[in-house]
C-alpha cells in the first residue's frame, strides 16, 4: 500500500493530455483522535477525448504517519501516511469535507 | 359492488426544506416565513408529473392483472402536451394493450382528479369496463420566493376500480360546478396566477366544499357522525385547512391530515393522495368522504370493505413518503425546475428533434421497456430485433414480447461520470441484467455514487430522458434505481 | 482456401505529422505534412501511385463526406481514391483497403491515409454524435461519455478477478507512468512530460475509477502509408523491407450487450481478432514472439484488459505483468513506446496508422532515442466504440520473410 506523500509546492500544475490540475493547499486535520493529510485543489478537463468538466476535489491520502519524514530527489518533502481503508470513515471524511472544503470530489488512496 | 380495487402513489425522494427558500430569499421575500415550517417533495430533474404518473400506476397495479384494464384516466394540470393525449403515454409506459381501451386526460382544474374518479365510477357502473385505471399527478411550477413555491409539492395518486374484490365501496357523490377562480394559469403562461387568500378561503374553500360535501351524505342519506375521516384539500395555512370542516361539524379527528408539513399541495393529485393515505389507516365499515376544490367541488363517499386488508403490500403514500432523502439546496431546486439560467455549454446544443415515425415504431419498447423472448431458444433480450441474440439460436423472426420494466434487475458495472453534460453531475449509469435474462445499458437516478455497487439490486423507474428546447418535446425513457 | 496477407505486401514507405492542437492547419495541411515524409521515404514519384484509401471518422466537422479531400488535397492524378470509415479502427481500415488492394493484384502501389482535424469545434473533446446516430440515439441512448463507458471495465473486472479498486488504481497509475516516460522522447507527441505514479494516484476522478492521467486526448494529425508488393520493393532498390504479416478486424454483433454471459471483464473483439491475427502471422507464442506492441490505450484501463485479449497476459494476471514492467520500455514486450494515444495523441483516423509508423521506424531502426534493441515483429490495436459494442482491429507487421 502506498505511505508516501510527496508535498509539492502550492500551486503546482500537473498537466495531462486532457487537462491539468493543482493542489492548492495542504492540512491536517484532526479525525476521529488521529490526523489526516487533505490535500484540496481544482482540476479543469479541457481536452479529453470525450467531453469537458472539472471541479474542487480533496485529496486525502491517509492518516499521518510521520511528518515530512524525509525529502525525495528534488528536494520536497515527504510525509509517511497511512491509507484509510474503513467504508463508514471514508464516507465520514466525504460528508465533512464536502461540507468544509466546498469540494465536489473527494478521493481516497 | 362497485368501487376502488387499489389503490398507489408515488412523492419524489427529494424533499426541500422550506427553510432552505427562507435561507435563499428570505433577504427578499421574509414574509414567506409564515408559510416555512416542513418539507416540501420535489421532482428529480428527471421527473414530471407524467413520470410521477405511470410510477403511482404502477403501484397501484402491483399484483393487479394489467391486462384486464379497459379505461385509463389521466387528470392533471401539469401534463407536458396540450395536444397528443398525455394519458397515451402513460398506458404506453404501462403496457396496456391498445386494443380495446378508452384513454382520456382530464385537465384545467385542480378538481379534474376527482372528476376522472367520478367519471372512472360511472363507466364501471355503465356496461363494459370492468377496470378503470384513474391515476392524477402534479408538479407545478411556481416563481422563486414565492407562497405558491412553500405550498405546492409534487406527487401522483392512482385508483383503480372495478366490481370484484372492492376495498371501498362508492355509496355516492354529489358535485357542485361554478367558475370560481381562486388561481388560474393561461395556456401560454408557465406560472399560476393568484387572488388574495383571504378571499379564496372565505368565499371559495369554507363555502363550495361544504356545501358538496353536504351534498353528498344527503343523497347517501348519511349524516357526519356516519363519517370516518372527510378528505379535502386546502394549501393555505394547517388552520385554514381545519377551519373548513367547521360547517360540517366534523371534529378535528375526523380530518384526514393534508400533509403539509411533510408534503406539501399536490394539485389535482391532492385529494387522490389524501384518500389514499386515509385508505391505508382505514378499517372496514369506515366511511370516507372524498372532495377536491377547483372551479367548484366532486365529493364522494366510499366505504371500506373486509377486502382492504387482502390487498397486496405497495409503497402507497406511507411507502413514498418514507423513502426520503432531504434537499438543502434550494439552488438544485431552481435548477432541476429551469428556473434559473444556467449555461450548460456548446456540447448541450445538439440537435434533439424526434422522429415521430421512429417513436411510433418503438414506442413499445421505449416507453414500455418491452423486449423480447426468443420462442426457439428461451433468451429474454432487450431490445426486441429480428435475430436472436443467443449466439448458438440466431434464429429469425421468433421473438414474442417480453417486459421488463417489472422484473428485478442487477448491477453488472457502473460508473460516476463527470464529463457527460448532466443537470445533477456526475452522471452515474451502468449494465444492468435483469432476472431470468436480458440486459441493457441504463442511466441511473434517485441514487448517489458512493452507495452504488456491482451486484445492488435495481428497479426501473420511467424518467424524463430528454427535452427538445426548440421543439418543446419531452421524451421519457427508463432508469435504474439502485435499491440500498 | 484462403492464405492470409502474410508477406503479400510490403510498406514502401511512411510518414506522420506532429499531433497535437494544431489551431495552424486543416486537414489538408496535416494530410500533405504526412505524405511528404511518406512520398521521400517510399522514393516513388507521386504519379505511380494507383489507388488511395483515406481514414476519418469524423468528417462532418473537418473534411466532408466522400474522398475528395485526400485527392484534392495531394493533388492525386485523378486515381480512385476511396474514404473509410470505422470508429477509432479507421486508420487500419485505410491501410487494409491499400493493402488488399495491392495484394489483389490490381494495383502495384497504393497509399493509406488517414487525417482527423478535431479542434474546430468549440468545445474539449469529440463532436457530440447526438441524432446522428440513430433516431433512437435520444429516446434511448444512455447520457454516456467515452470515459463512463471504459470505466465500466473497472467494476466488472475487479469483481470477476477479485481485485480491488485500490489494486487496479495502481496499475492503471503504472500504465500512464510508463507511457508518459516514452513519450517524452518522441519528438512528433502531442504531450511529453513526464509525471510520477504518485502524481497520477492524486489527480481527480474524471468517471470513476478513471482519474484525469487515464483518459486520453484530442489531437489533429495525420499519417499516411505507401505500400506495394515485396517484389516491387525491391527492384525499388529497398533492402531491409517491412512486411505485412496480418489485418485482422472483430465487431461486435450485440453479444456482449445483448446476451447474458459477458461480465464487463474484457473485449470480446480483441479476443477474436488478435487470435486470427496471430494465426495469419503464423505466431504460435505471441508472449514470446511479439517484439513490441502500439494498443489502443485510449483509457488506461482499456491498455490493461487488452494486455490479456491479445494473450500476452494470462487471464487475471494483467496486473501482476504490468506491476512487474512487462511492457515498460525496457520490459519483455513495450508497449506504447510513443507514448501511445495519450502521449502522442489521438486524431483518431489516423491514429491506426500512426501506430504502425512506429512499429515501422523501430523494426528499420529509425526510432532515435526510443530505438528498442532489435524488434522483429510490431503489433497495432485500435479499439473504436465502447466495451459493450465495437470495433476492433489488429494488424502485425515485421521483417520480411
Amino acid at each position: 500500500m502506498m505511505n508516501q506523500y510527496t508535498h509539492r509546492p502550492p500551486g503546482h500544475e500537473v498537466q495531462s493530455i486532457s487537462g491539468h490540475y493543482v493542489i492548492n493547499e495542504e492540512k491536517r486535520i484532526p479525525f476521529q483522535g488521529r490526523e489526516v493529510l487533505v490535500a484540496t485543489g481544482a482540476f479543469a478537463v479541457d481536452s479529453s477525448c470525450c467531453g469537458t468538466g472539472g471541479c474542487g476535489f480533496a485529496l486525502v491520502p491517509g492518516y499521518v504517519v510521520r511528518w515530512k519524514a524525509s525529502t525525495n530527489e528534488e528536494g520536497d518533502p515527504v510525509t509517511e501516511i497511512e491509507p484509510i481503508q474503513d467504508e463508514q470513515a471514508k464516507q465520514a471524511l466525504r460528508t465533512l469535507l464536502q461540507e468544509s472544503e466546498k469540494v465536489q470530489q473527494v478521493n481516497f488512496w | 359492488m362497485v368501487g376502488i380495487t387499489a389503490y398507489g402513489a408515488y412523492i419524489p425522494k427529494r424533499r426541500l426544506n422550506r427553510m432552505a427558500i427562507i435561507q435563499s430569499m428570505g433577504w427578499l421575500a421574509p414574509a414567506l416565513m409564515t408559510a416555512a415550517a416542513g418539507e416540501r417533495s420535489m421532482c428529480n430533474w428527471d421527473e414530471d408529473a407524467m413520470t410521477m404518473a405511470v410510477a403511482a400506476a404502477r403501484d397501484c397495479m402491483t399484483g393487479m392483472d394489467k391486462s384486464a384494464v379497459s379505461a385509463a384516466y389521466l387528470a392533471s394540470t401539469s401534463l407536458p402536451f396540450k395536444e397528443r393525449q398525455n394519458c397515451g403515454i402513460l398506458t404506453t409506459a404501462l403496457n396496456l394493450p391498445e386494443e380495446g381501451l378508452v384513454t382520456a386526460d382530464f385537465t384545467a382544474s385542480l378538481k379534474s382528479g376527482t372528476t376522472a374518479l367520478l367519471t372512472g365510477i360511472d363507466a364501471v357502473r355503465g356496461e363494459g369496463k370492468d377496470h378503470v385505471l384513474v391515476t392524477a399527478s402534479d408538479a407545478r411550477q411556481t416563481k422563486c420566493a414565492w407562497f405558491f413555491e412553500m405550498w405546492y409539492g409534487d406527487g401522483a395518486a392512482s385508483l383503480l376500480l372495478g366490481k370484484d374484490n372492492v376495498i371501498a365501496e362508492f355509496k355516492g357523490a354529489h358535485s357542485v360546478s361554478c367558475d370560481f377562480v381562486g388561481a388560474y394559469r393561461g395556456a401560454n403562461a408557465k406560472f399560476d396566477y393568484g387572488w388574495e387568500e383571504r378571499w379564496i378561503r372565505e368565499q371559495g374553500f369554507t363555502k363550495i366544499i361544504p356545501a358538496a360535501i353536504n351534498g353528498a351524505l344527503e343523497k347517501c342519506g348519511l349524516s357526519m357522525d356516519d363519517i370516518s375521516k372527510v378528505v379535502y384539500p386546502c394549501h393555505l395555512s394547517p388552520r385554514v385547512h381545519q377551519s373548513i370542516a367547521k360547517p360540517l361539524k366534523a371534529g378535528p379527528e375526523k380530518i384526514q391530515d393534508n400533509m403539509a408539513a411533510v408534503l406539501g399541495d399536490t394539485g389535482a393529485a391532492h385529494p387522490l393522495m389524501m384518500f389514499v393515505a386515509a385508505l391505508e389507516e382505514a378499517n372496514p365499515g369506515d366511511k370516507i368522504v372524498v372532495a377536491s376544490f377547483g372551479q367548484g367541488c366532486d365529493a364522494l363517499v366510499f366505504e371500506v370493505t373486509d377486502n382492504i386488508k387482502k390487498l397486496p403490500a405497495r409503497a402507497g403514500v406511507k411507502g413514498s413518503l418514507a423513502n426520503r432523502k432531504e434537499e438543502a439546496q434550494y439552488s438544485k431546486f431552481q435548477k432541476f425546475r429551469d428556473l434559473v439560467n444556467v449555461e450548460m455549454g456548446i456540447r448541450a446544443e445538439a440537435n434533439k428533434q424526434t422522429a415521430l415515425s421512429a417513436m411510433w415504431r418503438y414506442r413499445k419498447q421505449v416507453l414500455g421497456l418491452v423486449g423480447g423472448k426468443c420462442t426457439k431458444c428461451g433468451t429474454p433480450q432487450y431490445p426486441k430485433v429480428r435475430m436472436c441474440v443467443n449466439p448458438s439460436c440466431g434464429a429469425v423472426d421468433t421473438m414474442e414480447e417480453h417486459a421488463f420494466a417489472d422484473k428485478a434487475g442487477i448491477i453488472k458495472s457502473y460508473t460516476g461520470d463527470m464529463l457527460a453534460v448532466s443537470v445533477d453531475p456526475p452522471a452515474i449509469y451502468g449494465l444492468i441484467q435483469f432476472e431470468g435474462g436480458g440486459r441493457a445499458l441504463f442511466d441511473f437516478t434517485d441514487c448517489e455514487l458512493a452507495d452504488v455497487k456491482v451486484g445492488q439490486p435495481v428497479k426501473m423507474s420511467l424518467r424524463m430522458k430528454y427535452y427538445d428546447e426548440a421543439r418543446d418535446f419531452h421524451g421519457y425513457y427508463w432508469k435504474a434505481v439502485p435499491q440500498t | 482456401m484462403a492464405t492470409g496477407i502474410r508477406d503479400k505486401v510490403a510498406i514502401l514507405g511512411m510518414g506522420c505529422s506532429k499531433f497535437g492542437e494544431r489551431w495552424d492547419m486543416g486537414a489538408d495541411d496535416l494530410l500533405v505534412e504526412a505524405f511528404q515524409e511518406c512520398i521521400e521515404d517510399a522514393g516513388i514519384d507521386k504519379n505511380e501511385i494507383q489507388a488511395a484509401w483515406l481514414g476519418t471518422c469524423f468528417p462532418e466537422i473537418s473534411v466532408g463526406q466522400s474522398a475528395l479531400p485526400l485527392s484534392i488535397s495531394l493533388r492525386l492524378p485523378n486515381i480512385p481514391v476511396t474514404r473509410v470509415e470505422n470508429f477509432c479502427a479507421s486508420g487500419t481500415e485505410s491501410f487494409r483497403g491499400a493493402v488488399y488492394a495491392v495484394a489483389s493484384g490490381a494495383y502495384d502501389i497504393c497509399l493509406a491515409a488517414g487525417v482527423e482535424k478535431l479542434k474546430d469545434t468549440g468545445y474539449g473533446g469529440l463532436p457530440e454524435f447526438g441524432a446522428n446516430a440513430g433516431p433512437r440515439a435520444w429516446m434511448t441512448g444512455v447520457n454516456m461519455t467515452a470515459p463512463g463507458s471504459f470505466a465500466q471495465l473497472a467494476s466488472g473486472y475487479g469483481a470477476k478477478y477479485k481485485k480491488s479498486d485500490e489494486e487496479i488504481k495502481r496499475a492503471l497509475a503504472h500504465v500512464s507512468a510508463k507511457s508518459h516516460a516514452n513519450g517524452v522522447k518522441n519528438p512528433k507527441a502531442h504531450l511529453r512530460k513526464a509525471v510520477s505514479e504518485e502524481q497520477i494516484m492524486a489527480a481527480p476522478i474524471i468517471a470513476h475509477p478513471l482519474g484525469l492521467f487515464d483518459c486520453c486526448g484530442v489531437s489533429d494529425g495525420s499519417a499516411c502509408a505507401i505500400v506495394t508488393t515485396p517484389e516491387i520493393a525491391k527492384s525499388l532498390g529497398k533492402t531491409d523491407l517491412i512486411s505485412v504479416k496480418a489485418i485482422q478486424l472483430s465487431l461486435s454483433n450485440g453479444y456482449e450487450m445483448g446476451y447474458n454471459e459477458w461480465e464487463v471483464d474484457h473485449f470480446v473483439t480483441t479476443s477474436k481478432a488478435s487470435e486470427k491475427a496471430y494465426e495469419e502471422a503464423g505466431i504460435k507464442n505471441p508472449r514470446e514472439e511479439v517484439s513490441m506492441m502500439e494498443v489502443h490505450d485510449c483509457f488506461s484501463i482499456t491498455e490493461m484488459v487488452t494486455m490479456e485479449d491479445l494473450h500476452i497476459s494470462p487471464r487475471g494476471e494483467a496486473i501482476k505483468d504490468i506491476m512487474d514492467g512487462f511492457y515498460d520500455a525496457d520490459g519483455k514486450v513495450p508497449c506504447q513506446i510513443d507514448g501511445g494515444l495519450k502521449c502522442f495523441g489521438h486524431p483518431i483516423g489516423a491514429s491506426g496508422l500512426r501506430m504502425l509508423y512506429e512499429m515501422y521506424l523501430q523494426l528499420l531502426g529509425r526510432a532515435g532515442d526510443r530505438q528498442l534493441k532489435d524488434p522483429r515483429i510490431g503489433l497495432t490495436h485500435n479499439l473504436g466504440g465502447f466495451p459493450f459494442m465495437n470495433v476492433c482491429s489488429v494488424a502485425i507487421i515485421g521483417r520480411h520473410g
